[in-house]
């Protein structure tokens, strides 16, 4: 079939804004600083320094005093640290939460504020109610995308109560769902197992909040542009 | 450590790209990409450098996902134009008006620029599934196997949808020199 006729829109972008885009985008790198001769003692220091900290650090209790800072990501609070989570807490102090599952549209009508559900997807139906404490709701649903993509989403009221996700260093970013909406993007989980983070455990998470409810939407790794793509369908 | 070893992380998984050769090779495909879902230069230029500026800050996720530098753009690029979409609601109200004849030939040039017009015009009216595969596959110039992976549609689907557009084109064009 002659198809030519189509190619004749196309054509080469202006120089001048091929040259500024490349500009803008600084392809290349200043030349990084060159190491400095004069600063050889001060590293020696540090050095030192830094062997002393790795002798103190296997002490645990320092580790877990040090190693542990909060820190506030996409609008939303995370405890960093390096050690596994689940030895922090005594087995006597762990709840269960009891859930009930119930349709979508009951679920979503026991929210205090407007629920914002993806578009062009198709939701289950039915979907898991847990109240950790009265007024406070978390409910589970799962979904697939048109491209097949399975997902599951979290959505909690009083995300300010949420105490913060404790997560590995540098497991966390900042994204954009767009210009107004700073969202959180996590990857890996801590495996109960072994007792360490795993970056490639679980899934990826991206976590927002939204007319003060939290929102936490995870998928395979592999799918986190289509994930983006469901969380951007979300906002108002 | 040498002298040049103190970048960060990000710049180490990321220095194995080719990010010269990436921009070189793509940035006119998205930029006709853009221009066939257009039709005007100075949006395809502005959504073409969002689309880069986009990739650029994430490109931390390209080498993590290992995909083919096209499909990831172009995936980059539909989010764009979506996002574009949904701020405007409403498309351009003029195309391609600032199309300068290139040759001399006022006459031949003045045919070119109605028939190219009067393509846009019709583009315009292709539903979005169909305008979007003609913009990947004409303006981008994707394969079909391309598109599929771009899009989630199978190549075969791709191949259908992208005949049955072409030929409805061509028989709205041919009407059109009849009269």
């Amino acid at each position: 079939m002659n198809d030519k006729f189509l190619y004749q829109l196309r054509e080469q972008p202006r120089l001048e804004f091929t040259e500024n885009l490349h500009r803008k985008l600084a392809f290349s790198r200043p030349a990084l600083p060159i190491w400095d001769r004069r600063l050889k003692p001060a590293f020696s220091l540090l050095l030192i320094g830094l062997m002393l900290a790795t002798v103190l650090m296997s002490v645990t209790p320092v580790r877990s005093a040090v190693m542990s800072f909060l820190t506030r990501v996409g609008g939303l609070s995370f405890e960093v640290t390096t050690d596994y989570p689940g030895d922090n807490y005594p087995e006597d102090e762990e709840i269960t939460i009891e859930s009930r599952t119930l349709p979508l549209n009951e679920a979503m009508a026991l929210f205090p504020y407007p629920v914002h559900l993806p578009q062009n997807v198709t939701l289950e139906q039915e979907v898991s109610v847990g109240e950790l404490s009265p007024g406070y709701l978390d409910v589970f649903l799962r979904g697939q995308t048109q491209q097949g993509v399975r997902f599951h989403m979290d959505i909690m009221t009083n995300p300010d109560t949420n105490g913060g996700e404790i997560i590995f260093p540098d497991s966390v970013e900042e994204i954009f769902l767009d210009a107004d909406h700073p969202a959180a993007l996590i990857r890996g989980g801590w495996n109960y197992d072994t007792k360490v983070w795993d970056a490639a455990y679980g899934s990826v998470r991206i976590k927002w909040v939204l007319d003060n409810l939290l929102y936490t939407l995870g998928g395979n790794i592999d799918d986190l542009e289509v994930l983006l793509e469901v969380a951007r369908s979300m906002l108002p | 450590m040498s002298d040049t070893t103190t970048f960060n992380l990000l710049d180490h998984l990321t220095d194995k790209m080719d990010w010269e050769s990436i921009y070189c090779s793509e940035m006119p495909r998205v930029y006709n990409f853009f221009l066939y879902r257009t039709g005007e230069r100075a949006l395809a230029e502005d959504l073409t450098a969002s689309t880069f500026e986009r990739a650029w800050q994430r490109r931390f996720l390209f080498s993590l996902r290992r995909a083919v530098p096209a499909a990831w753009l172009f995936g980059i690029a539909r989010n764009v134009w979506r996002e574009h979409l949904r701020q405007q609601r409403q498309p351009a109200s003029e195309f391609l008006d600032d199309f300068i004849p290139s040759t001399q030939n006022i006459e031949q040039d003045g045919q070119e620029r109605e028939e190219r017009q009067r393509l846009v015009e019709l583009l315009r009216t292709l539903p979005e599934r169909e305008a979007e595969l003609i913009a990947l596959k004409y303006g981008a110039g994707l394969t079909n196997r391309e598109i599929a992976r771009t899009t989630g549609l199978s190549e075969s689907n791709v191949g259908t949808i992208l005949y049955r557009t072409i030929n409805w084109l061509k028989q709205k064009l041919e009407a059109n020199d009849e009269r």
